[in-house]
Formats: structure tokens, sequence, C-alpha cells
């Protein structure tokens, strides 16, 4: 529920906020927590399946990517 | 034709995941993306020095989508005029140097200074500008979609249009201004007659002052002094049609495809998942098909521009 509330409270800002220095630097915060999100998973409920943070790693670098490559080429 | 299958849809020689939402699948599109932005600014060096090399808007489809919607809501069209074309550029100019995104400039410039300085005599003035936008269409659209900005675009007083495009640091952002200006010579009849003939009377009447939303409306009819101005700001990009790639929207446009496959595939897996009750250790598909599926949407506003 937390990680959904943060979610929409992200896309709420992004959707409002015009400035594109803050539309990015929302972003990494946000892809920060998607991959502690994932981290805490993995050691709060088993320790045996590192590839779910691998997963989550790959997800928030994508998203960081993605931002970071969309606010270069504005 | 199975490997590929098993690339795309949960099978039991992928272990019931699919491939292409593995980690290193992952990695490939970040690979992808990375490999994809350097090309793009490879063959983009030649143009880079153009104004709106990663924008789509030009002065010339401002005037003629802003007269579109003009005609369409019976308002005569406004005919383009070489020394409001300089002022809207005096003033995209000076929004860069001095770094300020405002009607009015920090040593108090006026927008209607930028007119008079051209040796324009108006009646009535007006401006919109806008930044960060994809397309001349986005631009007008969002200025239409203002009721402020609207009433500039669609005032009946205005006879005469100049638009610039320029681009530049902002704020410590790289991005483009469009400036449009409206305005009526001081000699209104005659310059009305000559602009639209028929249907829709000419008249010079005093335009709304400020709204919330940023736009300032005024006419001057008397002297130079303090002239009632109107002035709209909105936030767009630029465009250089001739351009055949727009770098920004290639990135998006890949972004939007990746993140959209991920939601598919993730839905898929879902949908595999439970019907075949296969128990996972740890599976955060809803998870990751959320932040995607939002993702996709936040990509999709994103550049949309914005209206002071």
């Amino acid at each position: 529920m937390l990680f959904f509330a943060m979610g929409l409270t992200f896309g709420s800002i992004f959707a409002f906020q015009a400035n594109p220095v803050t539309q990015f630097f929302i972003t990494v915060v946000f892809a920060i927590f998607y991959f502690f999100w994932g981290v805490i998973h993995y050691f709060a409920l088993t320790k045996r399946h590192p590839h779910i943070m691998l997963e989550y790693l790959g997800l928030s670098f994508l998203i960081v990517v993605i931002a970071y490559l969309m606010f270069i080429s504005r | 034709m199975t490997k590929s299958l098993a690339f795309f849809l949960p099978h039991h020689s992928n272990n019931h995941k699919a491939h292409a939402i593995k980690a290193p699948a992952i990695f490939s599109y970040i690979i992808f993306l990375i490999l994809l932005q350097i090309s793009l600014r490879v063959f983009s060096i030649p143009g880079s020095h153009i104004l709106g090399v990663s924008t789509s808007i030009s002065t010339s489809d401002i005037i003629n989508l802003t007269n579109e919607r003009r005609i369409s809501q019976g308002v005569r069209p406004v005919m383009e005029n070489a020394l409001l074309n300089a002022a809207a550029a005096a003033k995209a100019k000076d929004m860069l140097t001095q770094n300020y995104w405002a009607h009015f400039a920090p040593d108090g410039k006026t927008p209607w200074g930028f007119i008079s300085q051209t040796g324009y005599k108006y009646s009535v003035a007006g401006e919109n500008l806008a930044r960060d936008f994809d397309s001349s269409s986005a631009v007008v659209v969002a200025w239409m979609n203002s009721p402020s900005h609207k009433q500039n675009l669609l005032d009946n007083s205005f006879t005469e249009i100049g638009v610039a495009v320029t681009e530049g640091n902002l704020n410590g952002v790289n991005g483009s201004l469009v400036v449009q200006m409206f305005a009526t010579p001081a000699n209104l009849p005659s310059a009305a007659e000559e602009v639209k003939p028929a249907e829709v009377p000419a008249e010079v009447s005093a335009i709304p002052s400020s709204t919330a939303s940023g736009a300032l409306a005024a006419s001057s009819n008397d002297s130079a002094q303090t002239p009632p101005q109107t002035s709209n700001v909105s936030d767009g990009s630029q465009v250089d049609s001739n351009y055949p790639l727009n770098p920004y929207m290639i990135i998006k446009v890949a972004s939007l495809a990746i993140s959209s496959l991920l939601v598919l595939l993730i839905l898929i897996d879902i949908f595999y998942i439970r019907r075949n009750r296969i128990n996972r250790a740890l599976h955060h598909s809803f998870a990751h098909m959320f932040v995607f599926s939002l993702f996709a949407v936040v990509i999709v506003l994103i550049g949309s521009g914005s209206i002071l």
C-alpha cells in the first residue's frame, strides 16, 4: 500500500510539475525507493533469491535512464 | 520458434518466466536506449547548432494554426507582421539573456515595450509565450485549453501577429521558447479593413486585465505612456520542420514502447502464473506492472509543456 501511495504521489507530482529538473529529481528518488523496496523484500522474506534484487535494480535503473535520456533530449 | 516464444512468454523451458522480463533483458533495454541516444547525438551533430533540432515547432505553423482556430470561431485571421516578429524575437532573446520566465522582465521591461521598441504603433497588443512543447499544434492546443490564452488567441481586436521561436538555456535547463505577439496598428480602421473585409467588424476595445493563469490583456487607445497590455505566457518547444529526426520524440517513443512491452509481458506472466497455479517464492509482477503502467503514462504526459 505504501508503495502504491508513493507511486500515485509520484505520478501526481509529475503530472503537475513542469520543471524538467524537478521531474528528473523526483524520478531518481522514486527509482531509489523502488530499488530499496526490492532489497527490503530480499532481506525480509528470503535471502535465497538474489535475482529479485537484480530485477528491481534493473527496473529502477531503466526508469532513471529513460528519465535522464528524455531530460537531456528536451 | 520455441526459443523466440520463450523470450516473450512463460514456458517450461524458461522456468515459467519470459526472458524478456528477466534482469538480463532489462539491462539490454537500457543498453539499447543508451546506444540509441548516442546514435542520435552522432547523427545530429551537423544540425545541433540549428534552432529546434530537438523539437518540431515553426513560426509559420503557429500562425497558420492560430488563424485556423480564429476562422473556425468566426474571428478574422491575423496577418504576419515583420515588426511584431522582431518584437517577439527580442522578447525571447531577453528572456534567455536575463534568465526569466515571466510576463515582465526583472529589469522592469514590459511585454509591450518590445513592440514599441520596433517602432510599431499599436492600439491593442497581446503576448503568448510557450516552452517545451513537442509540436506547433501542441502549443496552440495548450493555449486554446487555457481560457485566458484562448481569449488572446481568438480576440477579434487583433489584426496582426508576430511569432518567434528560439532555443537556449533558461533557469539552467536547455529548452526552447515560443513567443507569440498580437497587435492592432494604431490606425486600426484601415488596417482592419485590409486584413479582413468581411463579416467580423473591426473593433478596438479594452481587453480584460490579468488573470490567475498569468494572461494579461489590455489596450492602449491614447498614448504609449501607460498602455494596458495583453500577455500570455505558456511553455513549449521549437520546431525545425526541415529536420527529419526529432531526437526527443524518438527517445520518447522508444521508452514508451519498452515500458508498454514490459507491462504487456508482465500481464501475460500474471495470467499464466494464475492459470497454471504456479508457485513462486517471490514475484512482484503487480508492483512492476503498476510502476511501468504509471511510468508509461508519465512518458506520455511529459513534454506536453505548460502554461503560466
